[in-house]
């Protein structure tokens, strides 16, 4: 499989996976959705470190697989459980008819290809993910879906960044990672107090402080 | 030892200490006193390094410019400043009806040492991708700080915090990527670069819609984390739930890394000829930051909240400097920011402890009841709102006459006119507070004593802004480029 090609089934992957995400409303589906589209992510990096023989490359898709894949996913299915969460049926718009929405904006801007002088067709995918985490993380109420809609976005960045010619030097890579690892855990704590605290996370019910 | 490694052993020691569960009273002391020598050792270390060219050496992709420098300077004094004022700050906390237990104190001083080393991280890397790092750290190591009192309001706050700041600057990261990726289409730096050096070197030959896209979403990024209006969301709420000494380090400190982030790339944007873009981005969002701000505090209720859209105000002020490009301007009231803030924070802090509210509406008669702490926090108040003869004043005139040399009125008149409504609003309401007769409670509190570093700390502050603002050193002049 040449290097273009496995770079479009994977962005075609995982924006699927994302669109996905968006039309569920069960929380322990969402996460799955999360872990295999980061998996996906991450064996790609793997794939694209061999063809392009870079050692590093394929250990930072390793990592992406444990960390994004695996802990992040497990770690917030785990929290889920015991906060006795299930469902999220979002803020206002269901979820059903915001997956009709993000489609068509997906193909509105694969049509129209905004900032053409900036973004080449190859960054589309990785536009869209991002916009999708973004989607995901307005329109929903629960705090963990909000975890997962910024883990959404950051898959779309990182997308961006493997689907340049030379990707960013380990050290970031890793370091970004790291943030992001220690980031999931922070939130996910701060589920559990938000739970503690007021019996709920409902995070657009977090309207103490004003003005 | 490097000059970058030379900052480590001090907040390590801090945290190591804290990890080790050393009590409460005795760590508070220790930290003071660790920082105290880290101030010491960081001046002799940066201080000649103030003079440094723009392309001093790089020490694996941090830097050890003069721009680094003076904010390594700068922060480390703020820390110190705080720790030291922490002490009888937690002190008293600890005599207070919810008094704090030592695993939360051993937490702040587990995780203030690492914020701090995060906040070096960011204003000395050249590294895009290191400062993007150490600014999600910073979001990260200093969430525990604002949720000390473990309160459902102070958890609210931390929620807003991590959640907006670290959206926002996965936003920079995307900028981030986008000018490694424009790096990577220049003929110089195919390999792909991140040294802000590096691409400054070869901006010319950076293709100019992807400089332009990368700076928007770096600006997002660092410009949430600054509080830039319409993204400062969280910035009140997490600088007034977080304990006064946390609070005098957000605003005093970790405000001006992103703020020295902002600069670092608006100077790439405008090496690559994209000055227009800074302008039309940067400097609406500066001067709507303090138009917003000086409308909010005129009805804040909450002292603490009051002080924190203060801190927003001169935040848009200084992003006001970095879109006009006039790093003198944006130094001088950086520096100043940071003295009177920090004084009037620690202050604050002390006196609503005493207190025990921080409703504006509830405290009455303070300059009776603690007629010298009082006048002192006055004063603080004053040179925060760019009163002359202190330095904050010198910093905005030169802001604005820069301005207007530049013909943009609109910036000037729009600046002048929160400015000075911000000044009414501040001078308005801690007059509220300070004047009339003292409630029964706080008749208490006036026999009550309390450590000498509680006025000290805020005094040298105060002092040091003011001779900033009347007998500006030479040394300092040429540090910020003369004030013409």
């Amino acid at each position: 499989m040449g290097e273009l090609h496995l770079f479009e089934s994977g962005a075609a992957v995982t924006v699927i996976l994302g669109l996905w995400i968006i039309g569920i409303t069960r929380v322990q589906t969402t996460l799955a959705l999360y872990g295999a589209q980061s998996a996906a992510l991450g064996l790609m990096t793997v794939h694209l470190g061999v063809l392009r023989a870079e050692p590093l490359l394929v250990i930072v898709g390793v990592a992406v697989v444990a960390v994004k894949g695996l802990f992040a996913p497990v770690y917030l299915l785990i929290a889920a459980k015991s906060l006795g969460c299930r469902r999220d049926d979002g803020v206002s718009i269901s979820p059903p008819i915001q997956f009709f929405g993000a489609l068509t904006g997906l193909a509105l801007i694969l049509l129209l290809h905004p900032l053409r002088a900036a973004l080449p067709e190859s960054a589309l995918p990785s536009v869209g993910l991002l916009l999708l985490g973004m989607m995901v993380m307005i329109t929903r109420r629960l705090a963990l879906s909000q975890i997962v809609g910024f883990l959404m976005l950051e898959n779309g960045i990182f997308l961006y960044t493997i689907g340049q010619p030379h990707t960013m030097p380990m050290v970031v890579e890793i370091g970004v990672l790291m943030d992001v690892l220690a980031g999931v855990m922070l939130a996910g704590l701060l589920a559990f107090k938000i739970n503690k605290t007021f019996e709920h996370i409902d995070v657009t019910e977090l309207k103490e402080l004003r003005g | 030892m490097t000059p970058v490694l030379s900052l480590l052993p001090g907040p390590l020691i801090i945290a190591a200490l804290a990890l080790l569960a050393v009590r409460g009273r005795i760590l508070s002391r220790l930290a003071a006193l660790v920082m105290a020598g880290q101030c010491v050792a960081a001046a002799i270390e940066w201080f000649p390094r103030l003079g440094n060219p723009m392309d001093a050496p790089i020490e694996r992709g941090f830097g050890t410019d003069s721009h680094g420098a003076l904010f390594v300077l700068l922060t480390t004094l703020v820390v110190t400043a705080a720790f030291v004022h922490a002490v009888s700050f937690f002190d008293r906390e600890a005599q207070s009806e919810h008094p704090p237990v030592s695993r939360q104190i051993g937490q702040f001083y587990f995780f203030a040492p690492l914020f701090l080393i995060a906040m070096y991280a960011v204003v000395l890397a050249d590294n895009l991708g290191y400062m993007w790092i150490g600014m999600e750290a910073t979001t990260l190591l200093s969430a525990p700080l604002v949720y000390f009192h473990r309160s459902a309001r102070s958890l609210e706050a931390t929620w807003k915090y991590v959640i907006i700041c670290s959206v926002g600057i996965a936003f920079g990261f995307f900028g981030t990527a986008v000018l490694f990726a424009a790096s990577q289409q220049s003929g110089a730096l195919a390999q792909g670069s991140l040294s802000l050096s590096a691409l400054t070197a070869h901006a010319s030959q950076l293709p100019p819609g992807m400089v332009r896209l990368a700076f928007v979403f770096l600006l997002l990024g660092y410009g949430t984390k600054a509080g830039l209006f319409p993204l400062h969301n969280w910035l009140p709420d997490a600088h007034s739930e977080a304990p006064a000494p946390a609070s005098a380090i957000l605003s005093g400190s970790l405000l001006n890394c992103a703020l020295v982030a902002l600069w670092r790339i608006s100077d790439l944007a405008r090496a690559a000829g994209q000055d227009l873009v800074v302008r039309e981005t940067l400097l609406p969002m500066a001067v709507a930051t303090v138009i917003a701000a000086a409308l909010f505090l005129l009805r804040q209720k909450d002292v603490k909240r009051m002080l924190a859209y203060s801190s927003m105000e001169n935040v848009g002020i200084m992003a006001t400097a970095i879109g006009l490009g006039t790093w003198n301007g944006f130094a001088l009231q950086a520096i100043n920011h940071s003295l009177c803030k920090v004084a009037v924070f620690l202050l604050a802090g002390n006196l609503l402890q005493q207190f025990g509210t921080k409703n504006i509406h509830e405290l009455r008669g303070l300059l009776r009841a603690q007629p010298g702490r009082t006048m002192l926090l006055l004063l603080a108040i004053t040179a925060v709102a760019g009163t002359p003869p202190f330095g904050s004043f010198l910093a905005e005139w030169r802001i604005l006459s820069v301005a207007a040399d530049g013909g943009l009125f609109w910036v000037v008149a729009a600046l002048a006119a929160s400015l000075a409504l911000a000044f009414i609003a501040l001078a308005m309401q801690s007059l509220e507070m300070a004047l009339g007769a003292p409630p029964e409670a706080a008749e208490t509190c006036t026999r009550t004593k309390f450590a000498l570093s509680l006025v000290l700390v805020p005094a040298v502050l105060l002092l040091g802004s003011l001779i900033l603002g009347t007998m500006l050193p030479a040394s300092l002049l040429a540090l910020v480029g003369g004030l013409r």
